[in-house]
């Protein structure tokens, strides 16, 4: 039921969509070695097995079918570790060019500050050569942009994406607040449409939310890994800000890998054993503390060119990948209706309705790529209070019911950690955040047990349905 | 019934001793051999009539620590005789004794833990040279971990009173008695045959070796006191000698260096003639520098084994002879350490667990600062072979805390280099000559060679190839080099002469392997290389501790990195080094590591040289040095004026720079100092600027656990879904079902 449900959007808009394909030369899959292969370090799955679970896979309804095939590029900034530039699965036409900056004649020619920013910049060095000497970097980059071209090769996400190379983080993958909110600031100055942020920091500061607010009102969509440590990152720095895509990872059983952060979480995207770039003589898993790892034993392939890696660090780059395919594909998009789009076209995995674990659910890149851009269909329960009404208890839920469309929404109650039976109580108000009142459930209501799940079910006017759930104890 | 009463919260060592000193008897030491007797109990009967006897305990805390960074502590549960009460013969039983004892015991306890905290202290704070304001740093940082010994006592000892009743219950009294001896190291007690009969007072044993053996400490303290004098001195000059003979190197070093690319030059027709006279213009210079440093290196030589001899005969001097108490005279403070505290008047010797010493002047570095975040590890003079683990501080650390996320102090990360086989042992440089490619040598000696094993510089003589080469190779160049027994710091001259062979290479920036170099410079030497790191942990504002630092990743970088990508040209001849392992070592308990360089990366890391001798490289290379954790701080100063920070910024070895958002611009500070003084940075800086500083924080990749590897501690908790917890009236017989 819940796939069902997420490709309802599909189907609603379908006519218009295969009226205007139809007219629309688009993109065929690659054919690239890993991207067709399985098995290269003896598993049972397919090499690039992540992107076949979103969506970008090789069959006749592949999501890559569903761009045109004249996309217009679009500038993605990876702020990370750097980029070995010079691996072959990695086109110099798939990174991005400072159309203002002359290479290597020492003059800041388009006046913003960085001389020789010509694919981007090092915040280290302070120069215009962004190597990476981590590896980490590399692996992401590859992961938004490999190149098609390289057959031997894998399957980059976004073959319009041309990467900006910011390097804030060092060559060990260390950074601090200010230089990230530089390369931030920096990507949004410099026309990225898309900022990943494959970093994790656990204290909130100003000078990074600051960065967060001028790059999101300059219309760039920041993708961010929810982190690694299995902590609420309720508390945490930008993650969980309604101003960035928090992504979770899942598992080959499309459920949150046991290490991913919770708490506000976007959407969530696979993550584990993912194959993509190394960047030589790297090996971005060593000297990790407390990671148990052998030297080179995430390197793939004869050659040593692939490593393959987890974390929420690979699956935020899915995210990127696709918020900036689908504004290859629509370019007049807004941050704010890409990110809309991503997760109310998520697939819902876990506990049914949006959660702490994977929020939204796992990026759907079909469903993200045929929806209008306007549409969008929101769940959720923020909070719940007690409150005095009409000389009686009762329970007030606050949280976000709201669809461009919307056709209604209730609330509902059910006994227990997982109640089979619903009970509703009413319609829900229209709301959009902690502050709007869904509703009020009268106290008695709550007779019968200890533990309870308060449900929100929003319906868009096209059927498809959003729910969300709360789980409230009585002490 | 009992009640314990603990000294409150003594500030300072010094009040502590106070205490004791104004006391009519001295307080009682803990000691493992020493039990308390009701005799001690001194201060009349308790202020309460239904107590049965108070006891007092605290902890003494002595230290010195020297302007030079040395420094001495101890600490000290005790006893005090005069505050501690007894309500008389009656209540004197041998089983509330215990419990009392026990309640020093527990003292004793959280002396040995404070004892830990009070190392770590010391190894950082008490540095050279130490100003007032780190003494009163050093002395608030001992008052605060001494109050807070002194709380987890208290809350320690309630809990002792509350579960034994006040030795009442003779159950949980015998569990606590097992377990504080068990924590302090002593046999399990023998639960007290009767605890209701009063004790009788023992005698006092006699202690007739109490005077021979102050007499005995007097005598070492005099002794130690003349060494020291005489040592002072000699030291003074060694330093001297050292510096004039420093200089003299840099000296030599820049004229080699120069000759270097002089030689250059001689193919160069034009330059030909030029070259040659600077050659033999800086030949005359190190020829005359040497002939100043070989009677100064004598001089120096001839002082530094005098120092040898006089700290030869200081060392056993510096462990103060503990002399055992003395009951017959109360003027005998009959702690040790305290005493010791005591007796450090000026000249006097000072006893101790440490210290943290200034630079020895036969141990200072140079340091090459490079990119931010980089250091350069390069030849140190007279320190650079296998097994002289030269720390070195680093004058400004600016950069790496501006990027890094430090912890602790700076560090220095010396490396010294040298050639070894394909099993990582060393070779010299002699026999890497004329090896074939991919051939380890047979018998080289070990690793880390003793300094009678490394090896000679090369003969004087050109060297003729024993293998057909196509180019010569820098060491191929006719040298004067001298033979000497062990590796010289300097660099000797190389003979003027214009039939030189011109080398191949330069010591201009190699082009990475990676980028267009199809074939392998053919000055490369044969054989990998191997980069021995030695991590140890530098104090910035002053020398070094010389703590080695385990768990430091080090990587080696690419002097020069490629050339960015055309969407022209064959990519393939870039497309190389994906066979190589990240040439990176992360440091073990001894501060150490190393790195292994094939030799066709060689030129990728400027090593494409064959190093003259044993730990020489030929050029520099360069080490990232990865710094965990960090000081920094960040502040809006948007539409504010910035005041002139320089002054301040100088004061706190800090850094400043704007970053601009927008409209909206930041100030960064880089403080390089200690963590633990980053919040206090912060808010000088915040009132400095009028506005809030906040610490910059760290971020750091997300790569997670490898696939299998996964914790499983992770899943412990379930919060897939967003709860809370209410109360509500509700029917009494909810939840009946």
């Amino acid at each position: 039921m819940k796939w069902i449900a997420t490709l309802l959007p599909l189907i609603a808009t379908g006519i218009c969509a295969s009226a205007a394909l139809a007219q629309q030369a688009m993109l065929t899959p690659p054919d690239n070695h890993y991207f067709t292969s399985q098995g290269s370090w003896g598993q049972k799955y397919p090499d690039q097995w992540a992107l076949q679970r979103i969506g970008f896979d090789s069959s006749p309804s592949s999501a890559w079918r569903l761009v045109k095939r004249n996309a217009q590029p679009v500038v993605v900034a990876v702020i990370d570790t750097g980029l070995d530039w010079n691996h072959r699965n990695i086109d110099p036409e798939n990174l991005w060019h400072n159309p203002k900056e002359v290479a290597s004649n020492g003059v800041d020619d388009d006046k913003n500050g960085y001389i020789d920013d010509v694919i981007g910049w090092d915040f280290f060095d302070r120069d215009g050569k962004p190597w990476d000497f981590d590896g980490h970097g590399t692996f992401v980059a590859g992961l938004i942009a490999g190149s098609w071209k390289d057959k031997d090769g894998i399957a980059g996400l976004n073959p319009f994406a041309r990467l900006m190379i910011l390097k804030a983080v060092n060559n060990f993958g260390h950074s601090r607040a200010s230089y990230v909110a530089q390369a931030i600031a920096y990507a949004a100055d410099n026309g990225a449409r898309v900022i990943n942020l494959s970093l994790g920091g656990k204290e909130p500061t100003k000078v990074l939310q600051t960065a967060v607010d001028y790059a999101h009102s300059k219309g760039v969509v920041i993708v961010v890994a929810a982190g690694n440590e299995g902590a609420d990152i309720s508390k945490f720095g930008i993650t969980g800000s309604d101003k960035v895509l928090t992504v979770a990872t899942t598992g080959f059983d499309d459920q949150r890998a046991i290490f991913s952060n919770f708490g506000k979480i976007s959407v969530a995207a696979p993550g584990m054993d993912i194959l993509s770039l190394r960047a030589r003589r790297t090996d971005t898993m060593l000297g990790i503390e407390g990671v148990k790892y052998s030297p080179g034993a995430a390197d793939v392939g004869a050659d040593k060119r692939y490593y393959r890696a987890s974390g929420t660090s690979f699956s935020a780059p899915m995210v990127s990948g696709l918020a900036s395919l689908m504004i290859a594909n629509d370019p007049s998009l807004t941050n704010r209706q890409v990110m809309n789009i991503i997760k109310s076209t998520a697939r819902d995995v876990g506990t049914p309705g949006v959660d702490q674990y994977t929020g939204y659910g796992i990026i759907d890149a079909r469903a993200a790529l045929s929806a209008p851009k306007d549409y969008y269909l929101f769940a959720g329960i923020e909070r719940v209070e007690v409150v005095q009404k009409g000389g009686a208890q009762a329970v007030r839920v606050h949280g976000t019911a709201d669809a461009n469309a919307l056709k209604s929404a209730r609330i509902d109650i059910g006994k227990g950690e997982a109640p089979t039976e619903w009970t509703t109580i009413g319609p829900a108000g229209k709301g959009s955040g902690p502050d709007d009142v869904l509703g009020d459930i009268p106290a008695p209501k709550f007779s019968g047990a200890k533990v309870w799940q308060i449900r929100v079910v929003v319906t868009h006017a096209n059927g498809s349905t959003r729910e969300a759930h709360f789980r409230l104890a009585l002490g | 019934m009992a009640i314990l009463l603990a000294l409150g919260s003594v500030s300072s060592a010094q009040d502590a001793g106070k205490a004791g000193a104004d006391a009519k008897d001295p307080p009682i030491d803990w000691s493992s051999d020493t039990k308390l007797d009701w005799k001690n109990f001194k201060g009349g009967k308790p202020k309460k009539d239904d107590l049965d006897a108070e006891t007092a305990v605290t902890l003494a805390v002595p230290y010195k620590c020297s302007a030079k960074g040395d420094y001495s502590y101890d600490v000290k549960a005790q006893f005090d005789p005069n505050s501690s009460t007894t309500k008389g013969a009656n209540a004197q039983t041998a089983a509330l004794l215990a419990h009392e004892q026990i309640h020093f015991d527990l003292m004793q306890k959280q002396a040995i833990a404070l004892k830990t905290k009070l190392e770590d202290i010391f190894k950082k704070m008490c540095k050279c040279p130490m100003s007032a304001a780190d003494q009163a740093a050093l002395k608030k940082a001992v008052d605060e971990a001494q109050a807070a010994a002194l709380e987890a006592y208290d809350a320690d000892s309630q809990k002792y009173d509350d579960e034994t009743d006040h030795g009442t219950k003779d159950g949980p009294q015998q569990k606590w008695a097992e377990d504080t001896a068990k924590a302090l190291g002593q046999p399990a007690p023998a639960p007290p045959a009767t605890s209701d009969q009063p004790q009788t007072p023992q005698s006092a044993k006699p202690d007739t070796k109490c005077d021979d053996c102050e007499k005995l400490e007097a005598e070492r303290k005099k002794k130690l006191a003349e060494l020291e004098k005489k040592v002072a001195p000699l030291r003074q000059q060694s330093k001297a000698l050292f510096g004039q003979i420093d200089a003299l190197e840099t000296q030599i070093s820049a004229a080699n260096a120069d000759i270097e690319a002089a030689q250059k030059d001689l193919a160069d027709p034009k330059k030909k003639a030029a070259a040659q006279s600077r050659i033999t213009s800086d030949n005359q210079k190190v020829k005359s520098a040497q002939a100043k440093e070989a009677p100064l290196k004598t001089k120096k030589e001839g002082i530094d084994k005098q120092i040898e001899e006089l700290e030869r005969q200081i060392a056993p001097l510096q462990e103060p002879i503990k002399c055992p108490k003395c009951q017959s005279n109360p003027g005998n403070s009959s702690m040790p350490l305290t005493d010791g505290f005591a007796s450090a008047a000026p000249g006097g010797p000072v006893t101790g667990s440490g210290d943290n010493k200034c630079l020895p002047p036969n141990r200072t570095a140079t340091y090459f600062p490079g990119t931010p975040g980089q250091q350069y590890a390069t030849l140190i003079p007279g320190y650079d072979k296998p097994g002289d683990n030269v720390s070195y501080s680093v004058p400004s650390f600016a950069t790496d805390s501006e990027v890094y996320c430090t912890f602790g102090e700076g560090r220095g990360v010396p490396g010294y280099i040298t050639a070894s086989n394909d099993n990582g042992d060393f070779i010299p440089p002699s026999v890497i000559d004329g090896q074939t490619p991919g051939t380890p040598p047979s018998g080289g000696p070990a690793m880390t060679p003793k300094p009678s094993e490394t090896p000679t510089p090369q003969a004087t003589e050109p060297k003729t190839a024993s293998t057909p080469q196509p180019s010569p190779t820098p060491q191929e160049t006719p040298r004067t080099d001298q033979p000497s027994p062990s590796p010289s710091p300097t660099k000797t001259p190389v003979a003027s002469n214009s039939d030189t062979p011109v080398p191949q290479t330069s010591d201009t920036p190699q082009q990475p392997t990676d980028t267009p170099t199809p074939q392998v410079p053919t000055d490369t030497p044969p054989v990998q290389v191997t980069i021995f790191i030695k991590a140890s942990e530098t104090v910035l504002t002053g020398g070094e501790t010389g703590e080695p630092i385990q768990g430091q990743v080090v990587k080696l970088v690419m002097r020069d990195k490629p050339e960015l990508p055309t969407t022209t040209g064959d990519r393939s001849l870039t497309d190389k080094g994906f066979d190589k392992p990240a040439p990176q070592c992360t440091t073990s308990a001894d501060g150490g590591c190393k790195i292994d360089v094939p030799a066709e990366d060689r030129p990728l890391y400027a090593l494409d040289k064959t190093p003259r001798a044993a730990g020489k490289p030929a050029t520099k290379f360069r080490l990232a040095v990865n710094i965990m954790k960090h000081t920094g701080g960040v502040a809006e100063t948007t539409g504010k004026p910035v005041p002139d920070l320089k002054d301040a910024l100088t004061a706190a070895n800090a850094t400043a720079e704007v970053v601009a958002i927008g409209t909206r611009s930041f100030l960064r500070l880089g403080f390089n100092t200690p963590y633990g003084s980053t919040e206090e940075l912060a808010k000088k800086f915040s009132e400095l600027l009028g506005v809030p500083v906040e610490i910059d924080i760290c971020l750091v990749k997300e790569p997670g656990p490898p696939l299998g590897s996964e914790p499983t501690s992770y899943a412990a908790i379930n919060q897939e879904l967003p709860n809370a917890t209410i109360k509500l009236n509700l029917p009494a017989k909810r939840g009946a079902r």
